[in-house]
C-alpha cells in the first residue's frame, strides 16, 4: 500500500464518526452560541491549568524514578532495588484506577470537597502526574541522557543545565506533552461530571447532555466538530530533533535525580488507591456467595483478557501503518492535533453501520476495535511514540538511500528499534480503552468486560463486590503490560 | 518462567495460553446467539441494572419462554435515559420489539415521537397508590413503580420532616444529590422543586448555596457516596431501604417521611411500532403484569409492583406510606428547568 493510501486510510478511520452522522443526519442545527462559548472557555481554563500543573509536578516526579522503563517487577532483583522496580507502577495506577474509586477517595479525603474548577484540575493533576513524570524521564532518557554524561564531564553547573541544555533541548517535546494532557483533560468527561459541580460544564459534558437529554444529535454533532477543528487550528508545528535515539538504562542520571521529587506521586497513588480498601473482604464474600455474579464476573474476566489483547495487536498493527505513511507536515500535524469526538457519538455511529450486536461475536469484536481504536489511537500517538517514529524515520531514510528494500528495513531496522515502545503504548493504551464501558456497551450490549460489569454493580446497591473486581481488573492490566513488554525484550 | 519468554517456542506458548486457551473457555461458556432474525425471538430493550445476571431481566426472561415457546433477548442499552434516543437514531431499523424503562418524566416527550404501537387497554387491578394518566396508556404500559425520598442511617443523623429540615446546618456537605442533566432521579429532584414554582427554585437555590450538597453524575455515584458515609442522606428511592433490609440484613437504612408529597419514578414498558414479532410483544407487556413477573420485578429491581396482591406478605409492605406527588413533565418543562438548573449560583 502506498504511503499516500496509508495516510488517506488513516485519516477517514479517524474522522469516520463524524461522517457517518453528517450522513444521518436531515439537518445541522448548531448549538446555542453564548451556551458554547461559556462551556468552551470553562473547557479550555480546566484543560490548561490541569496540564500546566500535571507537567510542572511531573517533572519532579520524573526526578524521583531511576529510569522512565517499565520492567518486570517479578525478576530477581531485591530490596532498593525490586522498589525502584516498583516505581513506575506505583506511578501509573492513578491511571487504571475506575475514577469513581478516586472520587470516592477523595471525598473521604477532603471534606468539604472543592468542587467546581478547582476540584477538577486537583483530581486531573492526583490522576496525570506519575504519567508525566514517567514520561518525561523517558524523554531525558531518550534525549538528553548522553549530553548530561558529557556536561558532567565537563563541570556544567545543574542551574546552567537546565537553562542552556534541558529546556531548550526539549521545549518541543514538552509542548507536545503539554498538548497531549491537554487533550485528555480537555476531552476528559468522567472526571468534570463527578467533581464538577452543579454548573461547571465542559464540552463532553454538554455533547453528553445534548444526546441523553435533548436527544439533540445534530447541535451534539457540531459541537463535537467545533472541538476538533479548535485543536486543529491552535497547534502550532514545532520542530523535532531528528536524531535516532532509544532509551538507555543508566545508573546516574546526572542532573536529574532527587528521590524527595517521588513523593508526589507515591501520595497521589495512596490517595486514589485508598478507595479500594474499604469494603474488600465484605465484597469477596458476597462474590462468592454469589453464583450469578461469579460466573458473570469470570467471565467479564476473560472477556477483558481477550479484548486487551486483540486491542494491543490492533493498536500495532494501526500504528506500523501509521509509521509506514509518515513524513508527511500534515498527516502529522493531524494526528498531533486531532480530537476524536467522544465516546457516546463515536459508539453511536458504529452501532448506526455495524447494527446491534448482543455479546461477543466477530461482528460485535470488529465493531469495538475499530470504535476504540478511534478514540485511542491519536491518544497513544500523542503519548510519546510520535517522538519516537521522527527519529526513526531519519534512519529509514538513510537506508532507502544505501538501497535497502522496505522488508529489509521493517526487519532489520524500524521494528526492532520501535517494538519496545510501540509495544508498551499499545498496551497500555488496550488496557485504557478496555476500561470504556461506554463504546463496549453500546455495541456488545451485555456486561463482557469488567469495566461494564463494575459500572452496572456500583448501579445495583454493589459497591463492595465492584471494589473487588476493579483490583482484578487492576492486576489484568499491569499483567497484559508486563506480557507484552515482555515480548518486546526479546532480541529480535 | 522469565526465561522462557526468551525464546520463540516460549512466547509462542506464552501467547497461546494468554490468549487461546481463555478464547475457547470464554466462547464455549457463551451462551450460542440466536440470530436476531429468529421468528419466536423478542427483543427487548432496558437497561443495565434490569439485563444484568443479578437482575430481572433473566429471570422474566426464563419465565416467560416456558410460557410462549419462543426466545427472549434482552438487549443492555445502558441507561434508561439513553432509550428513547436510541430508538430515534435506529428508526425504522431498530430491532426492539418491547422496550422497558422510559420514565414518567420523559414518557410524554416519548410519546410525541411517535414512535409507538397502540396497546389495548389492561384489565388489572392496579395498586391502590398508583395513579394512571389516560393520556399516554394508549401507547405506555408501567411496569414498576416507588416513591423518591432520602435515605438515612438510624443513629447517624436526624431525618427531616419537610423539605425546610434539609436547610439544618446538621446537613451542610452531608447530602447526595444527583445531576438532573445525567440521571433520571435527579431530575426528578429538580421536577419536584421546579413544580412549586418560586418558591421551589429558591429553596432549591438556597440548598445549593447553603448547604453545598454533593452532586453526583448519576444514581449509583451519589448512592455510593452515601454507603461510603461521605453523606449522611442520599435522594433514592425507598425500596432502596429494603435491600439493605433483606441482602444486608441493616435495618438501619431507613426512608424520610416527609409531611408533603415526595415524587415517584414509574417506569413503562411500550412497543415500538417497527416492531417484527409485535404480537409476541403483546404478550410480554401482559405477562408483565402477571403476579409471577411482578413479584420478579419486585424482588430483583427492587421496585413495587404496579398490580395488587404481590406486595403483600413481603418486607416491601413495611415501607411507611408516603405522600404521593405523581410529577409528569413535557418538553417545555424539561428545557426551562434545566436551564434554571444551570443558571442557579
Amino acid at each position: 500500500m502506498s504511503q499516500r493510501a496509508s495516510r488517506i486510510l488513516i485519516i477517514l478511520y479517524l474522522v469516520f464518526p463524524f461522517l457517518v452522522f453528517i450522513f444521518k443526519l436531515d439537518s445541522l442545527t448548531s448549538p446555542d452560541v453564548r451556551e458554547t462559548a461559556e462551556v468552551f472557555r470553562q473547557t479550555l481554563v480546566q484543560a490548561g491549568l490541569s496540564s500546566a500543573l500535571i507537567l510542572f509536578f511531573g517533572y519532579f516526579a520524573a526526578q524521583g524514578l531511576k529510569t522512565g522503563l517499565i520492567s518486570n517487577p517479578w525478576n530477581e532483583a531485591t530490596g532498593k532495588k525490586k522498589l525502584e522496580q516498583l516505581l513506575p507502577w506505583i506511578y501509573l495506577a492513578p491511571n487504571f484506577i475506575p475514577s469513581i474509586f478516586i472520587v470516592l477517595s477523595l471525598l473521604n479525603w477532603f471534606t468539604p470537597f472543592p468542587f467546581g474548577l478547582r476540584g477538577v484540575v486537583f483530581c486531573n493533576v492526583l490522576m496525570n502526574v506519575g504519567f508525566a513524570g514517567i514520561l518525561i524521564s523517558r524523554l531525558y532518557e531518550r534525549k538528553l541522557s548522553v549530553l548530561a554524561d558529557q556536561a558532567h564531564v565537563l563541570g556544567v553547573s545543574s542551574v546552567r543545565f537546565f537553562v542552556k541544555i534541558f529546556f531548550p533541548v526539549l521545549f518541543s517535546d514538552l509542548w507536545y506533552l503539554f498538548l497531549f494532557f491537554f487533550g485528555i483533560c480537555f476531552t476528559s468527561f468522567t472526571v468534570p461530571l463527578l467533581l464538577g459541580g452543579h454548573h461547571f460544564t465542559t464540552v463532553e459534558v454538554l455533547i453528553y447532555e445534548k444526546i441523553h437529554f435533548f436527544g439533540k444529535w445534530s447541535e451534539a454533532l457540531m459541537l463535537a466538530v467545533l472541538q476538533s477543528l479548535m485543536i486543529l487550528v491552535f497547534i502550532p508545528r514545532a520542530d523535532l530533533t531528528e536524531e535516532a535515539s532509544h532509551l538507555e538504562r543508566k545508573s546516574i542520571r546526572h542532573y536529574f535525580t532527587n528521590h524527595v521529587g517521588r513523593i508526589i506521586p507515591i501520595l497521589c497513588t495512596l490517595l486514589c488507591i485508598s478507595g479500594l480498601f474499604p469494603g474488600v473482604i465484605k465484597g469477596f464474600t458476597s462474590l462468592l456467595s454469589s453464583p450469578e455474579i461469579l460466573q458473570q464476573s469470570l467471565k467479564a474476566f476473560l472477556g477483558t483478557l481477550l479484548l486487551m489483547v486483540l486491542l494491543t495487536l490492533f493498536f500495532i498493527a494501526l500504528f506500523l501503518v501509521i509509521f509506514h505513511a509518515l513524513p508527511h507536515r500534515y498527516f502529522e500535524k493531524f494526528l498531533l492535533s486531532y480530537l476524536t469526538p467522544g465516546s457516546v457519538v463515536t459508539a453511536f455511529s458504529f452501532l448506526l453501520v455495524g447494527g446491534v450486536s448482543i455479546g461477543w461475536s466477530i461482528r460485535s469484536v470488529f465493531m469495538v476495535l475499530l470504535a476504540l481504536g478511534v478514540l485511542f489511537v491519536p491518544l497513544i500517538y500523542r503519548m510519546g511514540l510520535h517522538n519516537h517514529f521522527k527519529s526513526l524515520q531519519v534512519l529509514r531514510e538513510r537506508a532507502f538511500v544505501m538501497g535497502a528494500t522496505r522488508l529489509q528495513i521493517f526487519n532489520k531496522i524500524t521494528f526492532p528499534l520501535l517494538k519496545k515502545e510501540l509495544f508498551f503504548f499499545s498496551a497500555l493504551g488496550a488496557f485504557w480503552a478496555s476500561c470504556d464501558f461506554v463504546v463496549i456497551g453500546l455495541l456488545t450490549n451485555q456486561d463482557v468486560t469488567l469495566a461494564l460489569l463494575i459500572q452496572n454493580l456500583i448501579g445495583s446497591y454493589r459497591l463492595e463486590v465492584a471494589t473487588v473486581l476493579s483490583w482484578f481488573l487492576l492486576a489484568l492490566g499491569a499483567f497484559v503490560i508486563w506480557f507484552f513488554g515482555r515480548i518486546s525484550d526479546v532480541r529480535h | 518462567m522469565v526465561k522462557l519468554f526468551k525464546r520463540p517456542l516460549g512466547i509462542s506458548i506464552g501467547v497461546a495460553i494468554i490468549f487461546i486457551v481463555p478464547a475457547i473457555l470464554y466462547f464455549s461458556g457463551t451462551q450460542n446467539s440466536v440470530s436476531l432474525e429468529d421468528s419466536r425471538k423478542l427483543v427487548i430493550y432496558s437497561y443495565s441494572s434490569m439485563t444484568a445476571s443479578w437482575g430481572a431481566g433473566p429471570h422474566l426472561k426464563e419465565l416467560f419462554e416456558k410460557k410462549c415457546k419462543c426466545v427472549v433477548e434482552f438487549v443492555d442499552v445502558g441507561e434508561a435515559g439513553l432509550l428513547v434516543q436510541r430508538l430515534k437514531l435506529e428508526g425504522a431499523g431498530t430491532r426492539a420489539d418491547v422496550v422497558m424503562g422510559i420514565d414518567q418524566l420523559s414518557v410524554r416527550e416519548a410519546d410525541q415521537e411517535n414512535l409507538w404501537l397502540e396497546i389495548p387497554k389492561k384489565d388489572v387491578s392496579w395498586h391502590a397508590d398508583l395513579k394512571q394518566d389516560e393520556t399516554i396508556q394508549k401507547h405506555f404500559i408501567p411496569y414498576d413503580w416507588a416513591p423518591l425520598t432520602f435515605i438515612y442511617r438510624e443513629g447517624e443523623v436526624v431525618p427531616p420532616k419537610k423539605k425546610e429540615d434539609l436547610l439544618s446546618a446538621r446537613f451542610q456537605n452531608k447530602i447526595s444529590l444527583m445531576d438532573p442533566r445525567t440521571s433520571s432521579p435527579g431530575f426528578v429532584f429538580l421536577a419536584w422543586m421546579m413544580s412549586k414554582g418560586t418558591e421551589g427554585q429558591t429553596f432549591l437555590t438556597r440548598l445549593l448555596q447553603t448547604m453545598k450538597p454533593l452532586i453526583s453524575p448519576s444514581w449509583s455515584t451519589a448512592y455510593g457516596l452515601f454507603k461510603k458515609k461521605s453523606a449522611q442522606l442520599v435522594f433514592s428511592y425507598a425500596t432502596s431501604a429494603v435491600y439493605h433490609w433483606i441482602e444486608d440484613k441493616d435495618e438501619s437504612y431507613q426512608p424520610a417521611v416527609l409531611d408533603e408529597p415526595v415524587p415517584v419514578q414509574i417506569e413503562y414498558s411500550a412497543i415500538p411500532k417497527s416492531c417484527a414479532r409485535c404480537e409476541l410483544a403483546e404478550e410480554f407487556i401482559d405477562f408483565l403484569l402477571t403476579p409471577e413477573a411482578q413479584e420478579i420485578v419486585m424482588t430483583k429491581n427492587w421496585m413495587l409492583p404496579v398490580v395488587q396482591g404481590v406486595q403483600e406478605d413481603t418486607r416491601f409492605n413495611e415501607l411507611p406510606r408516603f405522600k404521593l406527588d405523581f410529577l409528569m413533565a413535557t418538553t417545555q418543562n424539561r428545557e426551562e428547568w434545566l436551564k434554571a438548573w444551570k443558571s442557579m449560583e
